[in-house]
């Protein structure tokens, strides 16, 4: 077995123990919050796959999460409640009226699910650049959060669903961000990794030695979109109740901010984002309330963003390529115009 | 080896290059002179596949290749290394050059041409894993080339390779690029610089907005005093 292949291995081994330890030893308060960030890295791993290593700049990450949230919560909901609570009954090809799904492939099917609207759409909106290929991503999850309001008969529209069943804990979601973690590694570590990094660098260049653009900033996106809907599945039944609401811009920019501040385009970067953020968060949590001041952690976060923007715009483990591109080395360098 | 028929590329309704027609013969250096806006990125890109012709025809060893996209032409074995180098700044220098061989499958023809890059560029070598953003312009400038010799082309499309760098170093590159000749690749050579691209090129076309203004042998052109003026200054 190659090195980085075996430090997997062991990394898995370790971090079974320190779930093992956390989940004998910590309070539940606690628990949760670890919980909070191990579905956070997931989204924001899976992000950064798009965002950092594809440079494609998608914000719809939220709408794949509401798709594999709300499919794997009507895949498990309990029979006996799907009446009472007019949720619809499942078609023949999902297993019939009177079958409800264990939750691990159901919250395969929510992230594939998430895929498939990620095929559906990016056709289309991969071929925007920058900025529009942002707006479009965006415009992507307005819809998204407008369907899961208007059809309420699947849905229950704006009120939402509750009485999901708890079925997410510590070690289904730290397994779920290993997986999530290895694959996206795996894939970056390729030679399809190379072309989607090629192409974000230059996307002339990459396609005059033989890359197909369209081919791999789609797969990139269907992948992102995957595990996106796995973590959307593990958080409706962590939360026990989703609505259309929870999924919007918001929860977008919170996993955007997470990315960005970790360091996109890095293994380490957006767990460092998430950990650093969330841990703020539930430190200043205490403070926020007795201040009164609802949505401080927000600002914070905003401020941050810029902060960061501005210092260090490649994040807390990002390394930037420009650092030796001041002013004082290109005189000193002749002839440099990188 | 190549043959471009009535070649007109716009750019929306703005036409960029107008009938022009050139050939290219297996095993020389041959090169498109001109001013900025001429026309000479312009017909380095319809060869390559990136822009579309509105009009004419490519042959590539008397194939048709007008309709095929860019990465069946690197298959052919034609190979772009594109102006301003279109180095993947963020990569290493090694993965920049494995890059170049992305249309190729055998493992180990790729491991075995690398450490002949290597061997042609030594400085390249030293760096293997640096970060390219990081190289001053003539290392960038050479990993282009090596990039670009690692899809193994038979056809090479260098466009303005000595943009931007000092005398001392377009020599040297110089230098390497007919030494790559040497080695059985033909190319075709863009550049603003007409006395350094004149100096090794074995045929001239020179492109004035859009079209073919004067071509020849580079002896000959070297000589004409229409030449001499505009594009040697002297």
């Amino acid at each position: 077995m190659k090195r980085p292949e075996l430090a997997f291995v062991w990394g898995g081994i370790l971090l079974f123990l320190g779930v093992f330890l956390a989940s004998q030893f910590l309070n539940r308060y606690l628990i949760h919050i670890l919980v909070l960030i191990g579905i956070y890295s997931i989204a924001t791993v899976s992000l950064n796959l798009t965002n950092g290593y594809a440079g494609l700049f998608s914000l719809g990450h939220a709408a794949f999460m509401a798709i594999g949230a709300y499919a794997s919560t009507l895949l498990t909901f309990p029979l006996p409640l799907r009446e009472a609570y007019e949720l619809p009954k499942l078609p023949w090809f999902l297993g019939g009226p009177d079958f409800v799904w264990p939750f691990f492939p159901a919250l395969c099917m929510g992230g594939a699910l998430a895929s498939f609207a990620a095929l559906l759409i990016g056709a289309p909106v991969l071929r925007l650049r920058g900025h529009y290929l942002s707006v479009a991503s965006l415009g992507f999850v307005v819809i998204v959060t407008t369907l899961a309001k208007t059809m309420k008969g699947i849905t229950r529209g704006p009120m939402g669903i509750s009485a999901i069943p708890l079925y997410t804990n510590i070690y289904w979601t730290y397994l779920w961000l290993f997986i999530t973690v290895y694959v996206i590694w795996r894939i970056v570590h390729s030679r399809f990794g190379r072309a989607i990094m090629a192409l974000r660098e230059d996307e002339t260049a990459a396609q005059v030695l033989g890359v197909y653009p369209m081919k791999y900033k789609l797969f990139s996106f269907v992948v992102g979109a995957f595990f996106a809907g796995v973590a959307g599945g593990l958080y409706a039944h962590f939360t026990k109740a989703i609505r259309p609401l929870e999924f919007s811009f918001f929860l977008t920019f919170q996993i955007v901010v997470m990315l960005i501040l970790g360091g996109m385009g890095t293994t380490a970067g957006p767990i460092v984002g998430v950990v650093s953020l969330l841990t703020l968060r539930y430190a200043l949590k205490p403070l926020e309330e007795h201040l009164k001041i609802y949505g401080m952690i927000e600002l914070i976060y905003a401020v941050l963003l810029i902060v960061v923007m501005l210092w260090k715009p490649e994040g807390i483990v990002g390394r930037s390529p420009g650092k030796k591109k001041r002013p004082t080395r290109v005189l000193e360098g002749g002839g440099s115009h990188g | 080896m190549l043959k471009v028929e009535g070649l007109t590329v716009k750019y929306g309704v703005i036409p960029a290059v107008v009938n022009v027609s050139l050939e290219v013969r297996e095993g020389q250096i041959v090169t498109l002179l001109g001013a900025n806006g001429a026309g000479k990125t312009t017909t380095l890109k319809a060869v390559m596949g990136v822009l579309r012709p509105a009009v004419g025809k490519i042959f590539y060893r008397g194939q048709d290749i007008t309709s095929l996209s860019p990465s069946l032409r690197v298959r052919l074995g034609i190979a772009l290394v594109p102006e301003g180098r279109g180095i993947f700044n963020r990569l290493t220098v090694e993965e920049n050059l494995l890059l170049g061989a992305y249309s190729r499958s055998s493992r180990e023809e790729i491991v075995k041409d690398l450490e002949e890059i290597y061997l042609l560029f030594p400085r390249l070598a030293e760096r293997r894993k640096q970060i390219a953003g990081t190289l001053s312009g003539g290392e960038q400038q050479m990993l282009a080339l090596g990039r670009g010799l690692m899809a193994r082309p038979q056809l090479m499309l260098l466009d303005e390779p000595s943009l931007g760098l000092a005398p001392l170093v377009v020599r040297e590159l110089y230098t390497l690029i007919e030494k790559i000749r040497d080695q059985g690749v033909t190319i075709l050579l863009v550049e603003q610089s007409a006395l350094v691209a004149l100096g090794i090129a074995d045929y001239a076309y020179v492109l004035e907005s859009g079209n073919v203004k004067l071509f020849g042998e580079s002896e000959v052109l070297k000589s004409l005093d229409e030449v001499k003026r505009v594009y040697l200054g002297g």
